[in-house]
């Protein structure tokens, strides 16, 4: 049996980043409140990564988030909440149907989209980037109700259009994945969740042993950055130098390459378990944070005047050496906090 | 004394709290330290960008952690824009070479589309050295309704737009 109309009651909220914002809406609806930053913060989003071999819109390429669906992923793993997660379907119209089966049992569900053909996206964002994530919760007619958290209200879109989105090719293929979540008990064990989001967080920041994650990178980017002048010359050097604060402002951050998000995660923690380091940590994370504003309220200037920079990029490197031992100093500070 | 060095100074000081140092701020509408704007920038050349409020984050002098719904500020909008002017650039570029007869439509709309021939081949179907060998206009005049078919589908064009350039 079809139903023309179907509309679950679900709050869409806008957050700064999609996942993240996904997967907290998704708790909401569950009856569990859980912020942002919270399912950001538990589901370890943060992350840096600088890999030149790899470019990404012709520039060497720089992660501060962590891989597609590790939030969600994460998030359900420490708070051992009853989730599910179809990784890829063989065939788009199998896809759609069980879509169609899962609104019709009333289950709001998460689907990973590329943004290239999305219809009602910001169109300064529209590139071949397949790693964002939407919640459907509606379906009227031909058309889907879509909460979209970078987007202030909901959105509908069309079949077609959703299945193109869900079916984008390239990189990172989605290949129609959908997630969401069954059932969750009401006393969440949420201490224990978050002392193992932060664990993991401070191990890839700066544990891990490859010099080009974490802290590390940082440090090897900043080196980079100091060399690109002489070897690039000023207009690839600036687009290059562009490409970073794109990643960290323009792509859904929420400011900051997530350091602002992270640091209100530190926050709530800290106020919820009554904890004094939590919150000593969260004021430094917020001063790196505001220096990753300066670093790109500096270098955008260069971005601006692109022959003539006038920001020095050794003092631009210099900056980056500095906000690498900012951030250490905090996870160094996590790694001996007990929650 | 430059106005980096200001920057540096109003860190130091930690008074963070914006409504408040702005006033004493003589750069207050050069510094955009916290992204947020009530209005959109007129940044970007094309007119339909940059009119979505967004929600952004920013820390104030008590540590206290707040959430804005608004604009980004100048300062994020140049390096978006100077993506944006690399991409329309490369298309021209290929445009002029297409008209040429350098190079054939496909190299025009693998611009347009901003897909490698790597992506390409993902996208229609057809492995990567036959893709780079259509690049030549030698070639491409000497393909397969078939092949051109598979084209236009990746690009989401008719055979006639491949074939025929504005």
């Amino acid at each position: 049996m079809e139903k023309e109309n179907l509309m679950i009651d679900y709050k869409h909220r806008q957050a700064g980043h999609c996942e993240s914002g996904a997967t907290s809406n998704l708790f909401n609806f569950h009856g569990v409140e859980l912020s942002e930053p919270m399912a950001f913060g538990i589901g370890n989003g943060l992350y840096f990564s600088y890999l030149p071999f790899l470019k990404l819109q012709f520039a060497p390429m720089t992660s501060f988030r962590n891989l597609p669906n590790t939030v969600f992923h994460r998030s359900m793993k420490y708070l051992e909440v009853d989730s599910q997660v179809i990784k890829k379907f063989k065939d788009p119209k199998e896809s759609m149907a069980a879509l169609d089966r899962n609104l019709e049992k009333g289950i709001p569900t998460g689907m990973q989209v590329g943004v290239f053909n999305l219809t009602f996206f910001p169109p300064e964002y529209r590139m071949h980037y397949n790693m964002h994530n939407m919640v459907a919760y509606g379906k009227e007619g031909n058309d889907y109700w879509i909460s979209d958290t970078v987007m202030e209200h909901p959105q509908k879109i069309t079949s077609e259009d959703l299945q193109r989105v869900r079916w984008a090719k390239g990189a990172f293929a989605p290949k129609g994945k959908m997630y969401w979540i069954n059932t969750i008990h009401k006393d969440l064990d949420i201490r224990s969740a978050v002392e193992k989001g932060i664990k993991k967080t401070v191990y890839e920041m700066i544990k891990v042993p490859f010099p080009l994650i974490g802290v590390k990178g940082i440090h090897w980017l900043a080196k980079d950055i100091k060399k690109w002048q002489k070897k690039h010359g000023n207009e690839t050097a600036s687009f290059y130098l562009g490409s970073i604060i794109r990643m960290s402002e323009d792509y859904g951050t929420g400011g900051a390459g997530f350091r602002y998000i992270y640091g209100a995660f530190l926050k709530e923690a800290g106020e919820k378990f009554n904890n004094p380091d939590l919150l000593a940590a969260s004021n430094l994370m917020g001063k790196a944070a505001n220096r990753w504003r300066e670093f790109s309220y500096l270098g955008a200037r260069n971005c601006k005047n692109r022959s003539k920079p006038e920001e020095d990029y050794g003092k631009l490197g210099d900056m980056l050496h500095e906000i690498a031992d900012m951030e250490k100093a905090v996870y160094v500070k996590l790694d001996k906090i007990k929650i | 004394m430059s106005k980096s060095l200001y920057i540096c100074i109003y860190d130091l000081t930690g008074i963070s709290n914006f409504a408040n140092f702005a006033f004493y701020n003589p750069l207050k509408f050069n510094l955009k330290l916290f992204p947020m704007e009530e209005e959109s920038n007129p940044v970007f050349k094309n007119q339909a960008y940059g009119q979505h409020r967004e929600l952004l984050y920013s820390q104030y002098a008590d540590g206290k952690f707040e959430m804005n719904i608004g604009y980004h500020g100048e300062s994020d909008r140049i390096p978006l824009q100077q993506g944006w002017d690399m991409v329309n650039e490369r298309i021209e570029v290929a445009r002029l070479k297409v008209k040429a007869g350098e190079a054939s439509p496909i190299s025009y709309y693998m611009e347009k589309l901003m897909v490698t021939p790597l992506d390409l081949s993902l996208h229609s179907g057809i492995m990567v050295w036959r893709v780079k060998r259509h690049l030549k206009p030698k070639v491409f005049n000497r393909l397969s309704e078939k092949t051109l078919k598979k084209y236009a589908e990746a690009f989401n064009i008719t055979i006639d737009q491949l074939k025929y350039i504005e």
